[in-house]
């Protein structure tokens, strides 16, 4: 065995030993679940509820913390290196997400707001006692979004699976008319006006606020000098190449911002995780007091 | 040392990355935070509203996102809570309902569980269309959400029975992760109908800086990261647990909680810079000298 | 044709958008594209599905390398996918299942003339084409020159049929026919009643009728009844048809309105009694700690019955609270300074008498009501021109010394409950409606004695140690009612008859589906991301060079906002004013709302420009990539 491979052994060793210890004899225990029912519901239950005797503990709630740590690590041993137990986690990972979102989308879409137009009745006798169970005037209309819908699916049939362009194409033109008129709103017109109104802020009594000026003069400023950037069919020389310079620095900062709130926002992402393994797994914090008493 | 440092193992790096993040989350360490002039501004907004007021909290995100956007999700369906105006949730992710379902829980029932659902609060849940969602229900609720998310029929809720479209909104609070989000509810939104809807916004660091064209026209407030959240928390804390003498309750401080960590990660990002540019510089004067 | 239709369904599709946006008479078209749209979106899920599935099938029925982790996607997909799909575990939709009531299924045609309601008038045809709402479609009809409703009319019916056209003629007639059509209004049993009653017994059957027992779901084709059917009941709703059909359809109702739910109690508080009109349909046998329901339970009774034997809990006077704490102190250690101030922080938080005072004050005052329609409509005939919506009704109640005597006695009476305040209230005096659902909402409102000793124990335990015996005797209380409001839900569930199975939601709390999401889903994906924390530290320290102006000031400028985001920023800068703006911190957001801005704006208005270009290629057919190769 190999350098590399005794310090590994000898590492997972001691967490398990440390782990078994934690879970069994040492302190109150560790990765611990509960529950409690009421108007036979059964809910998740907090440990301070376990306390105060009105939940039980739960098996179900329990492996499924240790599976979600388990699951948890083997997507950060990927850190070290590649290995199986993480292209497990990943199958998992691609295998539940895949079907989640069929799931989301048949029961809270498909099912009320396309069966649901066409075949009211039904829907409501089973699935959504609340829908109304008369059809509207034009409930043939719906036919329509259902062929469409069917037309799509043939893409995984192997013969014929050209006509799932059909579909597609809908899909495609009205992104592009539903982008067209809101980019252009939003993102160009909005854009443009925002830039250049106020450029001279003045308050209420109408004196003239010089903080407030000079930062929108230098953000119409700015915002000119990228723009010149952008104009690749002029040739960057002269004073055109002197106000495309000051473009890339305002773009320079604009990208070093968002690498500093990227950061910031990986970080966070990588916080929660640790948060869920120091506290609901190996209870070595407890940040919300979940477990008072315990 | 030079040689050592610029053949590093990037596993080490991962290994410092993890201390910087662990330690003070074991250690639980925290700083005090100062809200800046735009999250104010969405404390502000939310402040002004009255009592009855309808507010539609869009909650655009999922568990990957969870960690920078639960905690602005939680402070402000409390804040709308504390202000007693009506809440309709909604979201256009597919894992967003859960994320509504777990706020209710951490919050709601917790907290105010004197609320009636479909009183006071409703969840009308996830429809599929990103941006089409949007472009239906600015006109047309009903066009959609026949239903809420528990499968009742919208027109026996008694709060959504006067709601017809997105207008009829006091205002809309979008936490957003990604696409869709925040950038559709301004563009298919607030650009049509700007004097009739008011947007708010709460997203993660990477999309904030994108966001701060539409502020203040488009966007009224935006709380970018988590520290938008953190600031935010801070707000709400000092106006309802301060001002009251009260110990806030720690479910209304994570962010705050996670801005320890994030200051360990951020000085250790400087540091790695810096040193990576001076092993960078000195491997290149090394190699002027030998030629 | 394989090719040229979708170009024609793509220019239609966003073209038909535009127009939408500009020209008010095709809004509606807009609106139903976009809405096909979001189907389709739905659709395309399910495509993404069905994909991975054929390309994960094909790598396991080729063999090919790593087949087994396609094994494994393939079982977390199925396992997911069927959890999902057929709700297992899921527990019909509490808002939809009509707990407390027992269903019959009865169409509109099986009816009994008796339950046919008309009035002279007519139904408004609207000239925007809407017809009635759909609520009452199947129920409502126009027969002659009278406006018929069969069945009884519920509440939501008569305010979808209010909303259906705003004229006063229309919403007095809608008024009168709710009024015509509620139960109870043609009891026989009670116009015999009438005549002869002569006994305190006759006098209290006088009083018997179907109001607020019965209703008719036309939506759900069902006859209700809700809790228990007495004999009375049962001979009222038989006396209205002398059908074979109906008489079998009652008998049936009555059966299941009837059924014998008993439950075994764990313990039955000392407080707890059942109610003289409660002992119809409820039993509770002491010895063998048994209590038996006939029907099914209502929500409402079953939280009548979990609170019944709990006091709520009531703001204590410093004697009273020095004699709780000393008894504490007595079961165990003496509590810290820390403790006693979280014990009197707890205690703080009750209602106090002032607040109750205060509220039932406010609430004496006459209360502003909606006047109906047909009150307006006459007003209206009467010639008043501006009609006023709303009027006063009631008088002003204002306290008297012995009504406030009796406040402050309740306060201080531990045993007195928020019912028996209320009855000794309206014999000392006036008392309003008002000023009883005030009553209502603080006993409803306010913790029980057991839950604000629950608070108080975790409270103490937080800044210090608790003996056994100091637990025992905060938490006992709470434990109790919370065993007891537990065996009111076995009750109250095993009394329903499930009505519809399949209503419930995919991803309720403790199912299948909500497992392998909470467990298996969040913190995969949750983790997958969190990652990227990791690569950012490594791509920062092998690749970020300040190799020249543009590359410092990125980086110069990420280092002014790492540092100034968090506190680390407001420490470097503190020795400056803190109106500075040299301030790290203050620094960062003048980056943010000026540089960052101008940039991302321009940014911005370049994509908006390319999008235009690009949506319109692809509308008008020139960009055609989307179609594919031309293979096929």
């Amino acid at each position: 065995m190999n350098k590399e491979k005794k310090i590994w052994t000898i590492i997972f060793l001691l967490a398990v030993v440390y782990i078994i210890a934690r879970a069994t004899f040492w302190g109150a225990g560790m990765g611990k679940g509960y529950s409690t029912q009421l108007d036979g519901d059964w809910k998740v239950a907090s440990a301070t509820d376990y306390a105060a005797g009105v939940a039980t503990f739960s098996w179900s709630q329990t492996i499924g913390i240790w599976v979600a740590a388990i699951f948890t690590l083997c997507i950060f041993s990927f850190l070290y290196k590649d290995n199986p137990l993480y292209k497990i986690a990943e199958s998992v990972s691609v295998g539940v997400t895949a079907a989640f979102w069929m799931v989301v989308g048949f029961w809270d879409v498909i099912i009320p707001n396309l069966i649901g137009k066409i075949f009211p009745a039904w829907v409501q006798s089973w699935a959504i006692p609340g829908l109304s169970p008369i059809r509207e005037d034009v409930w043939w209309i719906w036919i329509i979004p259902l062929v469409l819908g069917i037309l799509l699916l043939w893409r995984l049939v192997p013969v014929g699976s050209w006509i799932a362009r059909w579909p597609l194409a809908f899909i495609i033109g009205t992104t592009a008319g539903f982008r067209l008129i809101a980019f252009l709103s939003a993102d160009f017109l909005s854009q443009i006006r925002n830039s250049i109104k106020p450029l001279v802020v003045v308050s209420a009594a109408n004196d003239l606020v010089v903080a407030d000026t000079v930062k929108a003069i230098v953000i119409f400023l700015s915002v000119l000098a990228c723009l010149v950037y952008f104009l690749f069919s002029v040739e960057h020389k002269g004073v055109v190449g002197k106000i495309s310079k000051v473009g890339i620095w305002v773009m320079m900062i604009t990208f070093g911002a968002s690498f500093a709130l990227t950061v910031m926002g990986r970080i966070a992402l990588l916080a929660i995780r640790l948060e869920f393994l120091f506290d609901d797994w190996l209870w070595l914090i407890d940040p919300t007091n979940k477990r008072i008493g315990l | 040392m030079v040689k050592f440092l610029k053949n590093l193992d990037r596993r080490y790096i991962f290994l410092l990355m993890l201390l910087a993040v662990g330690i003070p989350i074991l250690f639980q360490v925290q700083f005090p935070e100062k809200p800046s002039g735009i999250a104010r501004d969405v404390f502000n907004e939310v402040e002004q509203l009255k009592e009855g007021d309808k507010v539609l909290l869009a909650f655009d995100f999922d568990p990957a996102s969870e960690g920078e956007l639960a905690p602005m999700a939680t402070s402000f369906v409390r804040h709308c809570c504390e202000k007693k105006v009506k809440l309709y949730f909604l979201a256009l992710w597919p894992v967003g309902p859960q994320m509504v379902d777990d706020t209710i829980d951490r919050v709601i029932k917790k907290d105010f569980p004197q609320l009636v659902y479909g009183v006071d609060y409703v969840n009308l849940g996830f429809k599929s269309g990103n941006e089409g969602v949007i472009k239906v229900i600015v006109t047309n609720l009903r066009g959609l959400y026949t239903t809420d998310a528990k499968g009742t029929n919208i027109d026996q809720i008694p709060m959504c029975q006067k709601v017809t479209n997105l207008q009829d909104f006091d205002l809309i609070i979008n936490v957003s992760a990604g696409y869709p989000g925040t950038k559709e509810w301004v563009q298919y939104a607030v650009s049509p109908y700007p004097d009739d809807i008011t947007l708010v916004a709460g997203c993660t660091g990477v999309q904030a800086p994108l966001f701060y064209p539409y502020y203040p026209e488009q966007l009224k407030g935006l709380l970018g990261a988590i520290k938008g959240a953190a600031e935010y928390e801070e707000l709400v804390v000092a106006k309802y647990d301060k001002e009251k003498v009260k110990e806030p309750d720690p479910r209304y401080q994570e962010a705050k909680r996670r801005m320890g960590p994030q200051l360990v990660a951020h000085l250790l990002m400087v540091m790695l810079i810096i040193v990576g540019n001076v092993i960078f510089f000195m491997s290149r004067s090394q190699k002027g000298e030998i030629s | 044709m394989k090719r040229t239709i979708p170009l024609f369904i793509t220019a239609a599709g966003g073209f038909v958008l535009i127009l939408s946006t500009f020209i008010p008479m095709t809004e509606s078209w807009g609106e139903v594209a976009s809405v096909w749209f979001d189907l389709l979106a739905a659709i395309a899920f399910i495509l993404g599905g069905g994909n991975l599935v054929k390309m994960h099938l094909k790598k396991i029925s080729d063999q090919k390398k790593g087949w087994g982790y396609s094994m494994i996607t393939i079982v977390a997909f199925l396992a997911m996918l069927v959890a999902g799909l057929f709700k297992i575990g899921s527990t019909p939709a509490v808002d939809q299942e009509f707990f407390g009531e027992s269903f019959v299924p009865m169409t509109v045609e099986e009816l009994p003339d008796s339950l046919t309601f008309s009035l002279p008038g007519t139904i408004y045809e609207r000239k925007d084409g809407e017809g009635l709402p759909h609520s009452v479609r199947r129920q409502m009809s126009q027969n002659g020159n009278k406006v018929e409703f069969r069945g009884w009319m519920q509440s939501s019916q008569k305010s979808d049929l209010m909303k259906y056209e705003d004229t006063l003629e229309w919403q007095a007639l809608v008024e009168n026919l709710y009024d015509l059509s509620q139960p109870g209004k043609k009891d026989s049993n009670s116009k015999k009643s009438d005549k002869t009653a002569k006994t305190k017994k006759e006098k209290t059957k006088k009083k018997i009728t179907l109001k607020g027992k019965v209703a008719y779901y036309a939506n759900h084709q069902s006859l209700s009844f809700k809790g228990y059917m007495t004999e009375e009941h049962k001979q009222l709703l038989l006396a209205l048809d002398d059908t074979s059909t109906w008489q079998e359809k009652i008998e049936e109702l009555a059966k299941k309105a009837r059924k014998k739910t008993e439950i075994n109690l764990r313990e039955i508080p000392q407080r707890f009694q059942l109610e003289v009109n409660e002992q119809t349909y409820l039993s509770l046998d002491k010895t063998t700690k048994k209590l038996t329901l006939l029907g099914p339970m209502t929500a409402s009774l079953r939280d009548k019955l979990a609170r019944r034997p709990y006091l709520t809990s009531k703001s204590l006077s410093v004697e009273k609270r020095a004699q709780f704490l000393k008894r504490l102190e007595a079961r165990g250690a003496p509590f810290t300074e820390d403790q006693r101030k979280a014990f009197h922080n707890v205690l703080n938080g009750t209602w106090t008498l002032d607040q109750l005072r205060h509220d039932l004050s406010a609430a004496g005052f006459p209360e502003e009501i909606e006047k109906t329609s047909n009150v307006l409509l006459s007003e209206k005939k009467t010639g008043i021109k501006i009609l006023k919506n709303k009027k006063k009704v009631g008088k002003h109640v204002v306290f008297n010394d012995t009504q406030n005597a009796l406040l402050a006695s309740f306060v201080d009476d531990d045993a007195m409950t928020f019912r028996e305040l209320k009855k000794k209230l309206k014999k000392a005096g006036d008392l309003s409606d008002g000023q009883e659902g005030i009553l209502d909402k603080f006993r409803e409102n306010n913790s029980t004695v057991g839950e604000r000793n629950r608070q108080i124990y975790f409270e103490i335990l937080k800044v210090g140690a608790v003996s056994e015996e100091q637990k025992e005797e905060l938490l006992a209380e709470y434990r109790q009612a919370d065993s007891w409001r537990r065996s009111m839900g076995e009750l109250y569930f095993a009394s329903h008859s499930v009505k519809y199975p399949w209503s419930g939601i995919y991803r309720h709390q403790g199912n299948p589906f909500w497992w392998l999401y909470e467990y298996g889903f969040k913190p995969l994906t949750a983790t997958m991301f969190a990652m990227l924390a990791f690569y950012v530290a490594s791509a920062a320290f092998r690749a970020f060079r300040a190799k020249n102006l543009e590359a410092t000031l990125l980086l110069l400028t990420a280092f002014i906002i790492l540092l100034g985001r968090t506190f680390a920023g407001v420490y470097i800068t503190d020795s400056l004013a803190a109106d500075s703006e040299f301030r790290i911190e203050k620094i960062s957001v003048t980056i943010l709302q000026v540089f960052n801005t101008a940039g991302n704006r321009a940014i911005m208005i370049g994509i908006a420009l390319g999008l235009a270009s690009t949506s319109l290629k692809v509308l008008l057919g020139v960009d055609r990539s989307y179609l594919g190769s031309g293979e096929e």
